[in-house]
């Protein structure tokens, strides 16, 4: 598939998405709802861009997170409008989480400098990242979306039901904004209480589950240490990762195509916005490894903890 | 007569027992048939009762008339003077329901048989023509000929979009699948719409009829009415018209001797409205949260368990039969442009409006494609009420905009109502007094879509909590002077990335509200007046010392108890514990209270 993307000629393979052709001719399209390691969503919008098939003379608003190449597309991603349109989305934001670095980082880069709206006071985005991993890689659906417009939520079922939850921590690691936090106190807790263990490795299908010399205590584990260590990040996002570029058909294998997209507009990183929430130094990467337990959405600033 | 939901509001259970009972006891049972039918539109009247062949039509009938009608007119066939239809001009009372004003401007292609036929009697069906479409087709046509005669015909989606009906078959016909999937759309989510309804609880076969003749086109072997759980007589009738159908071997294996497999299945719907939108209704049938999802790839190829899906509205299945059976060229001899050659050329056939608000006859109107707003609001809707001005008339639902008066010469017709900023949705028709403040209207709808959005996508969700906010500021006299732009940039920005249409056309109405209505707007921001009289917290009630007589009628009328003032003298509202109800302003004779 031939397109051109702001002038650029790109080639991409068919059922590629303009996001992907873009990212691999290195033009960066903001995307915070987008992960190379889950499907496509299409909840943030930013990732909007204008394009015109070949033959027609309107050019329409797209999301190109989940637009298709076509032969003969022409992309434009960074027009007056297609620049307006992001900067109301990002002040949208703003005012639903200030305070967010992800987000207030979000605004410098984009230029908005505050919201003209009512200021809510909400951690999350709504970028069912956390929802998607859940689902899609870690195959858990432990939690979800509850109710709809403003009162939208993530949570567990009914609220209370954390029972299907394996404290892979995946959608903690996966959370932009630090919305989302294992509560190792309460993962704890339900292992006293109910005997049987099993080692959350063992649940994600990556070591044989043949029983734990530290007791179940994750804090301890030097598994966990060692997945870390080996996968460089969440170790199901990065199997999953691997995964989608082994199979050799498809977008994802691409080369030239980074390995970590980084068209996010989240230019500090994971490390940056994991230590949201009061975390010190050195917790970040172990936030998830150490708090074994179920996901909870919290507002607290004590739910990720050190060891 | 019509027992569905609007007549039954007003007796007509009652009604239609009585009339069991009264014909049996005047010994007329094998002379005379009672027959409780669906929908006949003139909700405003029930309950209704038409005696056929003369087809005399009796308005607002009670249980206790009905022993009247029965020795009168079934008997000695004069009519029941004091129960006939009155014009409000003339007062004179009109004895056949086709002279009735509502049903003179009329043209019921859809809903005609409604006087005629027990929902739940499927020999009804087939004694007015039914079912001979479907065997004409199987018996004359090959599938390509049926998709490429709805495409002549110009029938265009009557559920929101317009999209031509027959290119949505021929796509479906093309993609690749295991199986296709053919689904009836009866969510009917908007405010104060009822055709839907109707229609399922009215003539259910004429659906099943318009998806056997599409299942049959498109090549498909299930299909599904998908219906809101609101409306349990709409189920109820459903379920027993496909029963039926499955007994006389109209649906199930072999259909009329040819090689057409085809089963109906009912879904209940959960009540969100955004289930209506394509994409949600399809995920919620798979049991997924009720979300729209993107349709660049169309649902025609991948929709439903991801294979080829037709999915159309009620009302456009229940024309399918009617083109079939009486030919494309009486169906284009309805409505506007030309669509021989491109089906996007014009509106064809009828559309069914429920014609609701300030208006004298509310109820559900079919009217040829081209007529004027004003023939529906003044001819058949017979004007507005109370001798009050007409300010305008919002079509299309929630997300449709408001037309003026300047408007009302508009021929309804998909492409025109979208040029003027609204659109034909699927048939909601609001009219609107001047007692009616438009910024208020505006925020109503706003509002609601606000609650109804499934909040997934950003610009929708967050954009419409904004939008929101800045019309509550304005209504309550604290808006600013730059809201208008804001107004605009927001619109623009959530109509130019929502995902779905739900979104897209949300701003809608403030779009059409500020186009043909900123004067109200401006009054409010600037001059902190309300121009209707409608914002509470911009208006202010005070009697006028001169006008003011002393006559004491609006001393007795406040619920607050905030006039004072003795009999013969004059009286003074208190304006801090004024709840601004406005009944004194009703009830003063001598216009001495101001607002
Ligand atoms: C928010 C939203 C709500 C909708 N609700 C309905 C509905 O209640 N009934 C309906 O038939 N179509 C509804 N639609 C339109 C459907 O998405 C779809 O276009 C239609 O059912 C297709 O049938 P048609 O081609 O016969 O119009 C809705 C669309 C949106 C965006
Ligand atoms: S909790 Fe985090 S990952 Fe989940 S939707 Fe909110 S912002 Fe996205
Ligand atoms: S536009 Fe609104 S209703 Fe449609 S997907 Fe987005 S949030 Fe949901
Ligand atoms: S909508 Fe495309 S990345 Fe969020």
């Amino acid at each position: 598939m031939k397109l051109t993307i702001d002038g650029k000629k790109v080639e991409a393979g068919k059922g590629a998405t303009v996001l992907e052709a873009a990212a691999g001719a290195g033009i960066e399209i903001p995307a915070v709802c987008a992960h190379d390691a889950l499907e496509p969503y299409g909840a943030c919008r930013l990732c909007v861009v204008e394009v015109r098939q070949r033959g027609t003379s309107r050019w329409r608003t797209v999301a190109s997170c989940l637009y298709p190449v076509r032969d003969g597309l022409e992309v434009r991603t960074k027009t007056v409008r297609v620049e307006r349109h992001r900067r109301v989305l990002i002040e949208l934001m703003l005012a639903r989480c200030p305070g967010i670095p992800y987000v207030e980082e979000l605004a410098r880069t984009y230029g908005v400098e505050r919201a003209r709206f009512a200021r809510g006071e909400d951690d999350c985005i709504m970028c069912g990242m956390c929802v998607r991993v859940c689902s899609e890689v870690v195959g858990a659906s432990a939690i979800g979306f509850s109710s709809r417009g403003v009162d939208r939520r993530v949570s567990v079922p009914f609220g209370i039901d954390d029972s299907c939850c394996i404290a892979c921590g995946a959608c903690a690691y996966i959370c932009p904004t630090g919305a989302i936090q294992m509560e190792y106190e309460r993962m704890l807790e339900l292992r006293r209480s109910e005997g049987e263990h099993r080692c959350r490795y063992a649940l994600m299908g990556l070591v044989a589950d043949a029983g734990c010399s530290f007791n179940y205590e994750c804090a301890h584990c030097e598994v966990d240490q060692s997945m870390w260590e080996r996968y460089g990040g969440h170790p199901l996002l990065a199997v999953r990762r691997r995964k989608c570029s082994s199979k050799g058909t498809g977008p994802k294998e691409r080369p030239g195509r980074p390995t970590r997209r980084r068209t996010r507009g989240r230019s500090k990183g994971t490390a940056e916005r994991r230590t949201r929430g009061g975390s010190k130094g050195t917790a970040e990467r172990r936030t998830w490894g150490g708090s074994k337990g179920t996901a909870r959405r919290t507002r607290t600033s004590t739910g990720s903890r050190k060891r | 007569m019509c027992t569905d939901t609007g007549c039954r509001v007003c007796g007509s259970t009652g009604v239609y027992e009585a009339f069991v009972e009264e014909v049996r006891k005047a010994r007329l049972g094998r002379r005379v048939e009672v027959k409780a039918t669906g929908c006949h539109g003139y909700c405003e009247k029930g309950a209704l009762v038409v005696i056929h062949p003369e087809k005399i039509l009796y308005v607002q009938v009670k249980p206790k008339d009905v022993a009247e009608i029965v020795s009168k007119t079934l008997k000695r066939c004069a009519v029941v003077k004091r129960l006939l239809y009155k014009d409000p001009e003339s007062g004179e009372r009109i004895v056949h329901e086709g002279d009735v004003p509502f049903y003179q401007k009329q043209m019921r292609v859809l809903f005609g048989n409604n006087t005629r036929i027990d929902p739940c009697d499927i020999t009804d069906y087939i004694a007015c023509d039914g079912y001979q479409a479907l065997r004409g087709v199987l018996e004359t046509m090959n599938p390509r000929k049926v998709i490429e005669t709805v495409i002549r015909s110009g029938l265009r989606g009557r559920g929101g979009g317009g999209f031509p009906t027959g290119i949505k078959w021929r796509s479906a016909r093309k993609a690749k699948g295991e199986r296709t999937y053919v689904i009836g759309n009866a969510d009917e989510g908007d405010p104060g719409a009822f055709m839907d309804r109707s229609i399922c609880e009215g003539n259910p076969h004429s659906i099943i009829e318009g998806m056997l003749i599409g299942a049959y086109a498109v090549g498909a072997e299930e299909g599904i009415i998908y219906v809101r759980d609101e409306y349990p007589l709409a189920v109820e009738t459903l379920t027993t018209a496909i029963t039926q159908a499955y007994e006389c071997g109209l649906l199930g294996r072999r259909i009329l001797g040819s090689a057409l497999t085809f089963d109906i299945s009912i879904m209940r719907g959960g009540g969100a409205f955004v289930c209506g939108e394509s994409t949600a209704l399809m995920a919620s049938l798979e049991g997924k949260m009720g979300e729209p999802r993107a349709k660049y790839i169309h649902t025609v190829e991948k929709g439903l368990w991801n294979q080829p899906t037709v999915l159309n509205n009620v009302e456009t299945w229940a024309n399918v039969p009617r083109i079939f059976l009486h030919g494309v060229d009486w169906y284009t001899s309805m409505g506007t442009g030309d669509v021989s050659h491109d089906p996007w050329g014009g509106s064809k056939g009828t559309k069914v409006f429920s014609l609701v608000g300030n208006i004298n006859n509310t109820g559900l109107v079919e009217v040829p494609m081209g007529i004027s707003l004003r023939e529906i609001i003044y001819e058949i809707g017979g004007g507005i009420p109370g001798g009050k001005e007409f300010k305008a008339v919002q079509t299309g639902g929630p997300s449709g905009g408001c037309l003026p008066e300047s408007q009302l010469d508009l021929p309804v017709d998909f492409d025109r109502l979208t040029e003027a900023g609204s659109m034909m949705g699927s048939g909601g028709m609001i009219v609107m007094d001047e007692d009616t403040c438009m910024v208020d209207v505006a925020h109503y709808f706003v509002d609601f879509l606000k609650d109804e959005s499934c909040g997934k996508c950003l610009p929708c969700r967050e954009g419409l909590r904004a939008l929101s906010e800045i019309l509550t500021r304005i209504t309550e006299g604290n808006g600013r002077s730059g809201d208008i732009k804001l107004l605009q940039e927001l619109s623009e920005t959530i109509i130019g990335t929502s995902l779905c249409a739900l979104g897209s056309t949300a701003p809608n109405p403030v779009l059409s509200t500020l186009r043909y209505f900123k004067k109200e707007y401006i009054s409010h921001i600037r001059d902190k007046r309300c121009p209707a009289g409608v914002c509470k917290a911009l208006i202010q009630y005070r009697i006028d010392a001169i006008a003011c007589n002393g006559c004491h009628a609006c001393f007795k009328v406040c619920p607050a108890d905030c006039i004072t003032g003795e009999a013969k003298e004059i009286h003074v509202i208190d304006q801090d514990t004024c709840i601004k109800c406005g009944s004194c302003y009703e009830v003063c004779r001598f216009d001495a209270v101001k607002r």
